[in-house]
């Protein structure tokens, strides 16, 4: 269980008004689920999951200076970015991805020369997930239809991949993060987080 | 392919789609989602789908049975709508139902409002009453209350809730009847706020005005906290 705050603690630790608070949430920079109602002895109260809501506070008190609220907003949303495209080289050199894994989809997508957010997103995911070493080109791909698939209907409900292998055959599980009760394998990827890459991607590029 | 113009009146039957010119009125009936660039209803219209228009106008006893969405909606007279209305200018004045959440850059509403979801906007003002279950987050939020209101929670950054007065104030009380004008509110979180006439169980922010009328069971503040000698207040926290 992930440890919580409430939010009264919330204010104090980081020095925050309930204003701005209210406008993150309006401007969609905190997710709502993160607003969390429960009942204690003194009444209602909210809490958010600790971790997360402190890094995101600081993300944007950090950058708050030139950016907008709707830039940011932009960033944390968990929408693909459509207007954005870039070249591989910018890619490149910007060390937002390996020279391995652009060129495995150079051959895939022969000819193209501009990549939109979406394309980068799974060649983001593809090197997080090959990277370690235990899902084959194959699987990935039936993971990233998969995910291509059904991104619209579950992007806003935190989603999460876990994949198991018994015997050879890959079984991949798109789930809300976390909520895996019990399983008797041991999955070869677990829970890995698509909104925290589709984060870290933004992060990355905008 | 050039879009056309729908007009109808009477008692008409028409399907929805895409469309230039929306203009219906009597007590016509749109079946489907209707997109279009200026929308235009008046009498007893439904709408059995969703509308999407630039702008968005509606009065008489209308029912939009789906959401609205469009730059500048307007809605006068009796209507209802089912559905969430996304806008960057909303106006409802009269006896107004929503059945969603209400989103918009400015929200204006006056007369007896009713809303079943939470409202959302940078600036809020209200002349009349209000009745929501829902939650209430605006940047800036003037509440000049003439009826009875009731809200679940009440958050933003700058919060002013006073008994109406004035021209609009005394036509709608005359109307409504209601005696005067008074908020019942589980919560009210904000950086400023002043309150008249409010029942609530638990107000937290930096600046706290409690004005006349009040009953409120918890204060939490920062910076300063008055209290109307004519308003009870059973806990006061300093933060």
């Amino acid at each position: 269980m992930e440890e919580l705050i409430s939010k009264k603690d919330l204010l104090i630790e980081t020095n925050i008004s309930y204003g701005q608070l209210y406008r993150w949430k309006r401007k969609k920079l905190i997710p709502e689920d993160w607003f969390m109602k429960k009942s204690t002895y003194t009444g209602h109260e909210t809490f958010f999951p600790r971790e997360k809501i402190m890094e995101r506070i600081e993300q944007i008190l950090n950058m708050k200076d030139g950016a907008s609220l709707d830039d940011l907003a932009d960033k944390f949303s968990s929408d693909i970015p459509e207007e954005m495209v870039r070249r591989k080289e910018d890619l490149l050199n910007h060390q937002i991805l390996s020279k391995e894994i652009v060129s495995l989809y150079e051959e895939i997508f022969k000819g193209k020369e501009e990549y939109n957010f979406q394309d980068i997103l799974y060649m983001y995911i593809s090197e997080d997930l090959l990277g370690k070493g235990q899902l084959s080109i194959e699987d990935m791909s039936r993971i990233l239809r998969m995910l291509s698939d059904n991104y619209e209907s579950i992007k806003d409900k935190d989603p999460s991949l876990s994949v198991y292998r018994k015997f050879g055959v890959s079984i991949s599980l798109l789930h809300k993060s976390d909520e895996i009760f019990y399983s008797d394998q041991t999955p070869i990827v677990n829970n890995y987080s698509i909104r925290s890459a589709v984060e870290k991607l933004k992060m990355k590029l905008i | 392919m050039e879009k056309r113009d729908l007009k109808l009146s009477g008692a008409t039957v028409a399907t929805g789609g895409e469309y230039r010119d929306v203009r219906v009125s009597g007590a016509s009936k749109i079946t489907s989602d209707i997109i279009c660039e200026t929308m235009n209803i008046s009498g007893a219209i439904t709408v059995d789908g969703n509308v999407e228009a630039q702008s968005c106008k509606v009065s008489g006893a209308c029912k939009i049975n789906g959401n609205v969405k469009s730059d500048d909606i307007k809605i006068s007279g009796g209507s209802s709508i089912t559905g969430t209305l996304t806008g960057k200018e909303i106006t409802l004045a009269g006896g107004i139902k929503v059945g969603g959440d209400i989103k918009s850059n400015l929200l204006k509403l006056s007369g007896e409002i009713t809303v079943g979801g939470d409202m959302e906007c940078e600036e809020f003002r209200l002349t009349g009453g209000i009745n929501s279950r829902g939650v209430v987050n605006c940047e800036k939020c003037e509440l000049e209350l003439a009826a009875k209101s009731e809200l679940n929670e009440l958050v933003g950054a700058y919060i002013s809730v006073r008994e109406g007065n004035g021209v609009t104030g005394g036509i709608i009380k005359s109307l409504l009847g209601k005696g005067k004008g008074s908020l019942k509110v589980n919560l009210v979180e904000g950086d400023e706020i002043y309150l008249e006439n409010t029942t609530c169980e638990m107000v937290r922010g930096e600046k706290i005005t409690i004005g006349p009328g009040c009953r409120i069971g918890t204060v939490e503040y920062a910076e300063l906290l008055e209290i109307h000698s004519d308003s009870r207040v059973e806990n006061k926290i300093e933060r």
